[in-house]
């Protein structure tokens, strides 16, 4: 007979008490708030050293605002292109003109937890886009440089059907992101 | 295939497939307006603890669950159905959810034609016409076609016979196929399952009205089941991708025979279940080659437009049309460790006579297709 797994079971049973409920619910909201201000960072130094991303950003117009997050209850943050590179508004949402929200917490876990692509997740309707679709492929598109210079390679090669390969310059980029990383992550958290 | 003059195929099921996808359930709720569901669910099911899923599901999110109703595995009874019905309204609910097999999704349907007439009582017609609470189902079984058809079978202890009711409403609003649920299927329930799929799938694509959507969703079916059924059977091989492409096969098969609901073979095996107790995936099992055989030749056409579904390297089936068909169900059955012959089901030649009395009493029966004479050459056949 096939059968769960050893952890999947141990959750099903666990699951069985409201309290575990209440208390997984509420850890995978701490865990998504937190990923969701690293990724918040992490737009603000990509955007800020990447060419890729300033060649996406330059087609935005000034002053677009757009949120990710997850449904129905957050966490959120919205973010903000100003001049050549986007801004962490904060947390929540702030009247974007364009969100692009998870349908719940799983499919959101599944992203920020690596284990599928953001692109994979949007073409499996597991996000739910408010605003203009043109936009929030142009947001996804930024997104996905994002993971290109964040992520290590064998987790590129699992979430992207073609995973990019980086050029020696790129990888420079990449070193002054992750250097530049470190102010934007204490300026989120902090 | 030949475009038929005319055609209407109704099947507002939306389909959730997919790993997580019981997470979804809540949000697409909401879609539909609803925000506080009954849940229904079988005894066995309830005891693996699926149930706590989507508990987890709806924690997660801001619906909820009124109540969990657990029935036992049996016959689906207006006593049942009321007790379900009555439940509903105390609890203050406003949509219904199967978790479960065909018999799950039975009490749902049943119970929610009780909650739409109001008085507590059945309507006097098999098509009424009323406004249902809507339905959601998540089989936990294979169920084929079960969420997808505008039909329930109802026992009603005070006139002692089964009842069957029609309505477009009875169809689930939602299909949630979660691979975690589907699991702890037994490898001779996931062969009866797939099989069951397969003679729907092969009578949905004989049917004379047949129409391209049907087709297509046929079609389907059967390659699913023809690539899948062997990787499934595998003991102790954790082949989820076979496992969850079968769940899919039947989902398919039974929104293509849903279309017109008639078939020698699914009437004869609903006759078999009535009368002897033996599980319709069993019994369609044993029929399928026997009532291909009847039907093929004039039907022969329709089946070859379908044949490529059937063709897969695995079975090596390499013949064209009709032969590739049989060959391959010939080929299947060699997998299949279901018995062959009725009397290998352990059913006596007294009773066949009753079962094809039965089956005239079955939904799926339709004398302008085949009658009675076709019943008992085809039970003939299989015994």
């Amino acid at each position: 007979m096939l059968e769960l797994t050893r952890f999947e079971k141990t959750m099903i049973s666990a699951r069985k008490f409201p309290v575990w409920r209440r208390m997984e619910t509420k850890a995978k909201r701490v865990y998504l708030a937190m990923a969701l201000r690293t990724f918040g960072a992490a737009f603000e130094a990509v955007t800020a050293s990447s060419k890729e991303c300033e060649n996406e950003l330059s087609q935005w117009e000034e002053g677009r605002r757009f949120a990710l997050g997850v449904e129905p209850s957050g966490p959120y943050i919205t973010l903000e292109k100003k001049g050549r590179k986007i801004r962490m508004i904060g947390t929540g949402l702030k009247e974007p003109v364009l969100s692009i929200v998870f349908k719940n917490l799983d499919s959101a876990m599944m992203v920020y937890t690596t284990y599928m692509g953001v692109v994979q997740a949007t073409a499996e309707n597991r996000a739910v886009i408010r605003g203009d679709n043109g936009k929030a492929m142009e947001v996804i598109r930024v997104l996905e440089i994002i993971m290109t210079y964040l992520l290590p390679g064998f987790i590129l090669r699992k979430n992207f059907r073609t995973a990019p390969t980086l050029s020696a310059p790129q990888y420079l980029v990449m070193l002054r992101i992750y250097v530049s990383l470190v102010p934007s992550l204490v300026k989120t958290f902090f | 295939m030949q475009l038929p003059n005319f055609y209407e195929h109704y099947c507002p099921a939306k389909i959730i497939a997919g790993q997580r996808s019981l997470s979804n359930l809540p949000f697409e709720m909401g879609r539909f307006g609803t925000k506080r569901a009954l849940v229904v669910i079988e005894e066995d099911i309830y005891k693996t603890g699926f149930i706590n899923l989507l508990e987890q599901a709806f924690t997660d999110s801001e619906l909820n669950i009124g109540q969990v109703f657990s029935r036992k595995n049996t016959r689906v009874t207006l006593g049942g159905a009321r007790e379900i019905a009555d439940l509903f309204r105390r609890s203050d609910c406003d949509c219904l959810i199967a978790l479960g097999g065909g018999e799950a999704m039975d009490a749902v349907k049943s119970a929610a034609i009780l909650i739409g007439a109001n008085s507590g009582e059945l309507p006097s017609e098999e098509r009424f016409s009323m406004t249902l609470p809507k339905i959601f189902a998540v089989p936990a079984a294979y169920a084929p076609g079960y969420p997808v058809t505008n039909l329930v079978e109802l026992f009603d202890e005070g006139k002692k016979k089964s009842r069957y009711f029609f309505s477009d409403d009875l169809i689930a609003r939602l299909v949630v196929l979660d691979p975690r649920l589907t699991l702890k299927t037994s490898a001779s329930n996931r062969v009866a399952y797939a099989m069951d799929a397969l003679a729907r799938s092969v009578e949905a694509i004989m049917e004379p009205e047949v129409n391209p959507i049907v087709l297509i969703y046929a079609r389907a079916a059967i390659g699913l089941v023809v690539k899948n059924l062997e990787s499934a059977l595998e003991e102790g091989k954790r082949e989820r991708q076979a496992d969850q492409a079968l769940a899919n096969a039947s989902l398919y098969a039974g929104i293509a025979f849903s279309h017109a609901s008639r078939g020698l073979i699914a009437a004869t095996a609903q006759g078999l279940n009535c009368i002897t107790g033996m599980q319709t995936g069993i019994a369609s099992s044993i029929l399928l080659p026997h009532g291909f055989e009847m039907f093929s030749e004039k039907y022969g056409s329709q089946i070859g437009e379908a044949a490529g579904a059937f063709t897969s390297k695995r079975l090596s089936a390499t013949e064209s049309g009709v032969a590739a068909v049989r060959a391959s169900l010939e080929a299947l059955q060699g997998v299949s460790p279901l018995p062959k012959r009725l009397h290998e089901a352990g059913i006596i030649e007294s009773e066949l006579e009753r079962v094809a009395e039965a089956v005239r009493e079955t939904p799926f029966y339709c004398e302008s297709f085949f009658n009675s004479q076709d019943v008992a050459v085809l039970l003939e056949k299989a015994f």
